[in-house]
């Protein structure tokens, strides 16, 4: 009894720092409309096309769609509200400069092979840092890009430093 | 035919001054019983050594030992390993394994015999040793004597040519000892296995011997069959340790062959018995020190009483002894006796001040480095007593180098040294020959 | 009614480790719900409902916890309960933890079951199969610690009755050394014992009372041929982002049937073995 007592108040803890929305309200709410305007681009080709046969047909998540951020927002806060408007599942893990995006859509890390799992580019090129610390202007375009060979086939080969 | 010959072997070890042993020059004959005995000390335990190859001690050695024709040193570890056998003193330091079956196999695994053969050989000799209700149990569970008769077995289970046995019977109750002897004599019958035993307690060994060898500081000094023998020990302390008939034989000198068990002993005597008397002293019954009324006793709560009802009534002054096989319950009493376990039913009065109690293993009263240390926890005048027991000599020493009948003398000091009023021994005399036996008789006449 | 105890160790091994592995790795409720129904019976055969109904309640906390800690750290799937900050929590996880916890309850079950069955007699023989040395050195090591206890037990016995007054972490300090020091001069005595029965020779075997009979080999032979049976044509099942279970076919059907057989082979061994102990007790 002792025991369940103090699971269910840490589980409560944990929970108490937390808001819980239906996911009707998460979806419907309407955040303020920011300063800056991005475009963001996620697609999975590789991934549909190292699944020939599989479920997914397209690798178009989204294309070239414009989301209005605020002043210091980084590449992950882009994701989150394109992502809040377009309904779709994405999954992270860890927070602040660690803050790592597992799976976007339904499609993980992973499950294209070892090397494979999402990165993403600013303007064209590959940050060497966690989506949450790479702050993004007016005008900027992110792209989302699964990769199946650590890079190499979305144009950002690994390179050992 | 010779199993053994031992010619002029002389044997030193490394690090001592004098011959363990010296000149030693003996036929050791096939399918015979030979008793080896000496005081403590004398070499017995070395000369048995020296025949096992595995476990000769490390030393000067001269002189040559054949086994069947073939110095000792070159035949091959197999046919040591599978032909001698050799038994310890300690029945339980020498169990290896945990579980009765497995220690029965340990020879034949080691041999490589494959499991067809083992499990003939196990049902065999489980039944032949009586150990069939032990079989399944854990070694620890076993009794000392149950002990001792499993290391037989293990050793048999190979069947060895020749079985030396260290004091086999010295940690054991007579009961288990007479048991364990008259299974070697069976063995001996049965299979013609040659034995060579080392013993203090001679009184059922020293009937079945087919020659005695007594050796005297490293020497042997005599050797001949159980009823020629006595003559030659005439005189000599280990006079003392022999069978009762024999001593009585060798005191009064009779003109007829000497008696070697009780039943001739009573005819040599019969005659003068009717002349003799023996009086016996009346006890003083004023104070009761101890009294035990209905007590009951069991270790845990589901398993069988140890002590039912049992009544004891001990007074001040007296040499109670208790008498018991193994498992009787007289530890158990004992310990209630002074207090350390509850009974679940009864009633014990204790009206002395200060009960001690010496356990089983008197090792366990010492924790220090050396014995002056260890007394000098109790009190600092421990030298005048220790004097008294004669173990002032033995101060310097740590308690476990100490041999038995030292250590004992050493605990019973230790407890004096509380000044108590009850002196509750368990077997105290254990493992003990005959002459440190003798000591602790006497020392404990001289406490009460 | 443990009549399975009385097979032979390398099957029984055997047995468990193939239920155990295939209840982890299935992820299909199907055979999970049998594994679970097949350990719970199992259990109630070898230890009495008191034991297993006392157990019950805390192998349903372990199954509460994984079926509510799933969806709060996976947030796969595609039905959206409700959204923790910009995390959803799904039906998919939530089931998935569900069968996750069953797996894990049936994994516990089936080691309580083996823990009954697998004594340390058993043990020793599979120590002796992969190495005779290392059934020597865990047989001494059994006989050892135990014994170290009980000598511990005694030497502090004695100073305690001896002296009362002292501290008693002191007295146990002092109590174990000399334990120590004694355990060690024995050891020399248990090393001589060894060599003067050979332990130095090279081929060493290993004894066992356990013997391949022809019950063993029937039990086996159905065993594999159901085992086999039951893994030609998995039924396969994802939960992720939706529920996907495989069409069922005849040979799906099959192994599923022949995995809920594999699981209930105890209690229909006990069945089988009760005919006879029925046939002994008429005489």
């Amino acid at each position: 009894m002792k025991k369940l007592l103090t699971i269910s108040l840490i589980l409560l803890m944990i929970l108490g720092g937390c808001s819980v929305k239906s996911a009707d309200e998460y979806y419907k709410e309407t955040e303020s409309k920011g300063t800056k305007t991005v475009t963001l681009t996620v697609n999975c080709d590789t991934a549909v096309k190292y699944q020939k046969g599989g479920e997914r047909v397209r690798g178009d998540i989204l294309t070239d769609y414009e989301v209005s951020i605020g002043e210091g927002d980084t590449v992950f806060d882009a994701l989150k509200k394109a992502c809040k408007k377009k309904q779709i599942q994405f999954e992270y893990q860890g927070s602040g400069d660690s803050l790592y995006i597992r799976g976007i859509d339904y499609l993980y890390e992973f499950e294209c092979g070892d090397l494979s799992g999402w990165e993403y580019c600013v303007n064209g090129k590959f940050p060497d840092k966690g989506c949450n610390s790479v702050t993004l202007s007016d005008g900027d375009v992110v792209k989302w890009l699964y990769t199946c060979d650590l890079g190499a086939d979305i144009g950002n080969k690994y390179k050992v430093k | 035919m010779e199993i053994f010959s031992i010619k002029n072997l002389s044997f030193k070890y490394n690090k001592s001054d004098s011959f363990a042993l010296r000149d030693v020059n003996l036929d050791i004959k096939n399918e015979e019983i030979l008793l080896v005995i000496g005081e403590s000390g004398c070499g017995k335990t070395t000369l048995l050594r020296m025949l096992k190859k595995e476990l000769m001690p490390f030393g000067e050695m001269s002189g040559e030992i054949l086994y069947n024709g073939e110095d000792i040193k070159n035949i091959s570890d197999r046919t040591s390993a599978s032909q001698i056998g050799y038994i310890f003193q300690e029945p339980d330091a020498q169990i290896v394994t945990d579980r009765v079956s497995s220690e029965l196999c340990f020879g034949l695994e080691s041999l490589g015999t494959d499991n067809k053969t083992m499990r003939a050989a196990v049902s065999e000799f489980v039944s032949y040793f009586g150990l069939s209700d032990v079989f399944d149990r854990k070694t620890s569970e076993l009794s000392g004597g149950q002990k001792q008769l499993l290391n037989l077995a293990s050793v048999m289970i190979t069947r060895p040519d020749v079985i030396i046995l260290d004091e086999p019977t010295a940690q054991l109750d007579p009961i288990s000892a007479l048991d364990f002897i008259t299974m070697l004599r069976r063995i001996n019958s049965e299979f013609g296995s040659t034995i060579i035993i080392a013993e203090h307690h001679l009184s059922e060994i020293y009937q079945l011997a087919d020659r005695i060898v007594f050796i005297e500081k490293g020497q042997i000094s005599a050797v001949d069959s159980p009823n020629k023998i006595p003559e030659k020990l005439k005189g000599k302390k280990i006079e003392r340790t022999l069978p009762a008939p024999v001593r009585v034989y060798n005191a009064f000198g009779f003109d007829f062959d000497c008696p070697l068990n009780c039943r001739d002993g009573k005819r040599m005597i019969e005659p003068y018995s009717n002349s003799h008397y023996i009086s016996v002293k009346e006890l003083n019954k004023d104070n009761k020190i101890i009294s035990a009324k209905d007590v009951w006793f069991r270790y845990e709560r589901n398993s069988p009483d140890i002590l039912r009802s049992c009544d004891l009534c001990i007074y001040k002054g007296e040499f109670f002894a208790l008498l018991g096989e193994n498992g009787s319950g007289k530890t158990t009493l004992l310990s209630i006796l002074g207090g350390f376990m509850k009974p679940y039913r009864g009633k014990v009065r204790n009206t002395s001040n200060k009960t001690v109690y010496l356990p089983q293993n008197p090792r366990a009263l010492f924790v220090k480095e050396t014995l002056r240390e260890d007394l000098n926890l109790i009190d600092n005048s421990f030298e005048e007593l220790s004097l008294q027991f004669n173990i002032f000599h033995l101060l310097d020493r740590h308690p476990y180098d100490l041999s038995g009948g030292e250590l004992q003398r050493a605990a019973l000091c230790k407890l004096m040294l509380t000044n108590p009023d009850v002196l509750l021994l368990d077997e105290p005399t254990k493992g003990l020959d005959y002459f440190a036996n003798r000591r602790i008789c006497r020392q404990m006449w001289t406490v009460v | 009614m443990n009549s399975f105890k009385n097979l032979h160790p390398g099957f029984v091994l055997c047995y468990f480790v193939f239920v155990t592995f295939f209840s982890v790795f299935s992820f299909n409720p199907i055979y999970l719900v049998s594994s679970l129904m097949g350990a719970l019976l199992f259990a109630l055969m070898i230890q009495g409902v008191g034991a297993v109904a006392r157990s019950i309640g805390g192998y349903f906390l372990v199954f509460f916890l994984i079926a509510v800690t799933n969806p709060l750290f996976s947030h796969n799937g595609r039905t959206a309960l409700f959204f923790i900050n910009d995390n959803r929590v799904t039906l998919e996880a939530f089931v998935y933890g569900v069968v996750l916890g069953v797996a894990v309850v049936s994994v516990l079950y089936w080691f309580r079951c083996f823990n009954e069955i697998f004594d340390s007699e058993r043990y020793m023989y599979v120590f002796g199969r992969i190495s005779p040395g290392l059934a020597v050195a865990v047989s001494m090591t059994l006989r050892f610690v135990p014994e170290l206890i009980h000598n511990f037990r005694q030497v502090n016995n004695a100073q305690k009755c001896l002296s009362d007054n002292r501290c008693r972490l002191r007295r146990y300090i002092s109590s174990f050394s000399a334990v120590i020091s004694q355990s060690l001069e024995n050891a020399v005595i248990t090393s001589d014992s060894m060599r003067a029965r050979g332990y130095s020779l090279r081929g060493r075997t290993s004894y066992t009372r356990f013997r391949f009979s022809r019950r063993d080999g029937i039990v086996l032979g159905i065993f594999i041929f159901l085992a086999a049976l039951s893994v030609t044509e998995r039924h396969s099942f994802s939960y992720y982002p939706d529920f996907v279970c495989s069409d069922f076919s005849l040979l799906s059907a099959v192994s599923c049937v022949s995995f809920g057989i594999i699981v209930l082979l105890p209690f229909l061994y006990e069945v089988r073995e009760g005919l006879w102990k029925f046939s002994a007790s008429r005489i």
